[in-house]
């Protein structure tokens, strides 16, 4: 009766076994609810004869297959498989299989427990349909992939705003699931744990990095899909972008009345987008704010002030900012004084210097007056001197501002030459003198009436 | 909220622990006459000090060694630690208008060579240009082109010279191989071959000579590049090389007798250099400028590698090396 039963239960299982191979595996489930397996019983022997030709058929993934041929004398009513760390045990159960043709076995499934390079002995024994369990075995030695091997030619571009990318070839292991990026603040670490790059092919990596000027270390690990890692690449080091370097050779390169041209050395970066020109200017006791005059768009090395005052200390500093945005310090600054016209008394006339004034068509002069506004004393011409006749002895504050008719960008004659505006002056800044005007010499000017 | 609360010492503490090294001493110098204050500011102006020189002694060996784009780092790392540092700011403004200019001419040349086809001179055009500015992507880019061409080039040739080599014809073989030291030339597997293949002629020419083995392995022929290469060091005068050669030799092969023999006659002739150039380096060392004081601790490593002092010096100088960057400006 128990004979038929096994029998049955073979032809079962060879049934199951084919259903399995073509994908059934919810009928085979069925089958084995009906013929509950033995239990086990490594204290209970029986004679059965070893499984030959064992063998380790895979061993990655934490995982060890392994496959034999099947016993076909004897009860064998499946396998048992036993592992161990070292050759001469302990063995301890991992598996069965449930028939006597079922002769394959992976041991560690998904959970990685196996780890990476590790070795196990295995033995397959066979068990009869009462769960007694043969003495003679088949032995096997196996071991689970090494943790991957790290990628190699890692390599880095440096130079980029705040940024750093790393590229890199793939692990040769095939067992890599992706890349462990490591980020130091020197070569020999503390090396921080700065992303994982999923995929054996996903060799790129671009890193945010806060801060121009950085120097940072990189280093990589292979990881395999259970967390092993491979050996740390060697560091290797990424600068992100350093700010410009301040601009230099500041200077003025022309500097009439109303007008300083100043000019610098181009920026030795490719990449110069503007220059801003600040400008400071002395109060009575002290320098005023700095402010930004200017936006000087490069690769321009030029820019001229036309509102500098006459006579009027002023401090200059340009910056350099680039295309991405990131400034300079300041340069160093250059000091200046905005040209005046050497304003004097000469007898009763103001004169000023005519060779400072070329360029500029008429001369308005004005008195200063105390809460009231200045008021006009006359026009002259720009070469020519301003009597003043008209006014009383005692101090003066007098004020020249030159003018010239506004020229309008594009507007010609018909020769080419530029048009005048019709109702527009260009002026300078005011140029000042304080001055005492003697009351004998207007006597000698002004006979008695 | 809390810093603005905390006190001076501790606002100092936290931007020194975000690198932020010139705003803690701000803060700290302005902070009056509290002792604990005054002590930590002490004791981080001698860190500032000795970083800044660090800093600016391995600029300066990298300016020595054409690697300007390192050089200008590290000046600049010191202008971060020193923004006032008007000497070191103007260097870095002549600096990097000279590796502009350098780096032109060299792509301008590596472009020329790679057009000639000249793949050697194209080769070392790269490696300058590699060295003027490694950090620049572009640079980068091209290098690793030409070094890619090169090697494969190199690859190439070795292989057919060792398939003729194989084959027992030597005269194609030595061209191959001729080939590749005209492309890199201290190749030791190259140098390795070309000598047995004299060995092997003057051998056809004298008959009285010796037999050769009948089959010479890959450590023989490395082992034998490295020798050659070593006396071709010590023909153009450079001693420490051809240590470093003639090491390598015996690293390939163990029993090669002339690399040994040679090896311990220069070792003995260079002997008395040892104590000069430890002490050498212990200036260089006591002067922060840790790339000489290495440079010339290795010399003494290579005439005596049993010399303690100067194995715990490298090993000291070399940890100072690997963490120069630690503390730096914010930055930002």
């Amino acid at each position: 009766m128990a004979a038929s039963a096994r029998s049955a239960g073979s032809l079962v299982c060879a049934a199951a076994l084919l259903l399995a191979a073509v994908g059934c595996a919810e009928l085979r489930a069925r089958v084995a609810e009906f013929l509950p397996e033995p239990t086990i019983d490594f204290e209970r022997e029986v004679e059965l004869v070893p499984p030959e030709g064992l063998r380790i058929t895979s061993t990655p993934d934490r995982q060890v297959a392994l496959a034999w041929d099947p016993v076909l004398i004897g009860d064998v009513a499946g396998y048992a498989i036993i592992r161990a760390r070292v050759a001469s045990g302990p063995y301890i159960p991992v598996g069965r299989t449930s028939s006597r043709f079922e002769t394959v076995f992976v041991d560690g499934g998904d959970d990685g427990k196996l780890g990476d390079g590790q070795t196990y002995y295995y033995r397959i024994h066979p068990y009869d349909g009462e769960g007694r369990v043969s003495k003679s075995h088949v032995f096997a030695k196996a071991s689970t992939l090494p943790p991957p091997e790290p990628p190699r030619e890692l390599q880095v571009y440096s130079n980029l705003p705040r940024l750093a990318v790393l590229r890199w070839e793939p692990s040769p292991s095939s067992n890599v699931a992706g890349y462990v990026v490591l980020r130091g603040p020197t070569m020999a670490g503390p090396w921080e744990r700065v992303t994982f790059v999923p995929g054996a092919l996903h060799t790129v990596y671009e890193d945010r990095v806060p801060g121009d000027l950085r120097v940072l270390y990189y280093r990589l690990r292979g990881v395999n899909r259970f967390g092993g890692e491979s050996e740390m690449t060697e560091p290797v080091r990424a600068v992100t972008k350093a700010e410009p370097l301040p601009p230099v050779g500041l200077t003025v390169a022309e500097s009439r009345v109303g007008r300083i041209r100043l000019r610098w050395e181009p920026n030795v970066e490719s990449d110069i987008a503007h220059y801003l020109v600040l400008r400071m200017t002395r109060g009575e006791d002290a320098w005023n704010k700095e402010q930004s005059v200017a936006d000087v768009a490069a690769p321009a090395i030029e820019w001229v002030d036309t509102e500098v005052g006459c006579a009027e200390r002023v401090r200059y500093r340009l910056r350099a900012v680039d295309a991405d945005g990131l400034a300079s310090a300041n340069s160093r600054p250059l000091e200046t004084v905005g040209p005046d016209i050497g304003l004097e008394l000469r007898g009763l006339e103001l004169a000023w210097d005519a060779t400072r004034t070329r360029g500029w068509t008429r001369a308005r002069v004005y008195e200063r007056r105390q809460l009231l506004p200045d008021s006009l004393l006359g026009e002259v011409a720009a070469d020519e001197s301003f009597p003043l006749t008209a006014l009383s002895p005692g101090p003066h504050e007098l004020v020249v501002v030159l003018t010239r008719p506004h020229v309008s960008k594009g507007a010609s004659d018909a020769s080419g030459q530029p048009l005048p505006g019709a109702d527009s002056l260009d002026t300078t800044p005011p140029c000042r003198l304080r001055l005492e005007l003697p009351a004998a010499a207007l006597e000698r000017v002004q006979p008695p009436t | 909220m809390g810093l603005a609360c905390s006190s001076p010492l501790q606002r100092g503490e936290d931007l020194y622990r975000h690198g932020d090294l010139p705003g803690a001493l701000q803060v700290w110098r302005a902070a009056g006459t509290d002792p604990r204050v005054e002590q930590r500011l002490a004791e981080v102006e001698v860190q500032l000090d000795t970083r800044l020189r660090r800093y600016e002694k391995r600029a300066r060996f990298f300016e020595e060694q054409e690697r300007l784009a390192e050089a200008i780092l590290y000046y600049r790392l010191a202008l971060k630690l020193d923004p006032g540092r008007e000497a070191t700011l103007d260097r870095v403004q002549r600096l990097a208008r000279v590796l502009k200019r350098r780096v032109e001419e060299e792509r301008a040349m590596l472009r020329t060579s790679l057009d000639e086809r000249k793949l050697f001179r194209a080769s070392a055009h790269a490696q300058r240009l590699a060295a003027l500015n490694p950090f620049d992507p572009s640079v980068l880019a091209e290098t690793t082109h030409v070094r890619a061409r090169v090697g494969a080039e190199v690859l190439h040739n070795l292989e057919v010279g060792k398939q003729h080599y194989a084959q027992g014809d030597r005269v194609r073989a030595r061209r191959a191989f001729e080939m590749v030291l005209a492309l890199d030339e201290g190749n030791q597997i190259a140098l390795g071959y070309l000598a047995y293949i004299r060995r092997f002629q003057r051998q056809a020419s004298r008959p009285n000579l010796p037999d050769l083995p009948s089959s010479i392995s890959q450590e023989d022929i490395l082992a034998e590049g490295h020798y050659r290469a070593a006396r071709q060091a010590r023909d153009a005068g450079d001693d420490f090389r051809a240590l470093s050669e003639y090491e390598g030799a015996l690293r390939a092969n163990a029993g090669h007798g002339a690399a040994r023999r040679e090896l311990d006659r220069l070792r003995g002739d260079l002997r008395h250099r040892v104590e000069e150039l430890y002490v050498i380096g212990k200036r260089y060392f006591q002067d922060e400028d840790l790339h000489n004081a290495l440079r010339a601790w290795n010399q003494v490593l290579l005439i005596d590698p049993g010399h303690q002092r100067t194995r715990e010096n490298v090993e000291r100088a070399e940890r100072i090396l690997s963490r120069l960057e630690e503390l730096q400006t914010s930055g930002s």
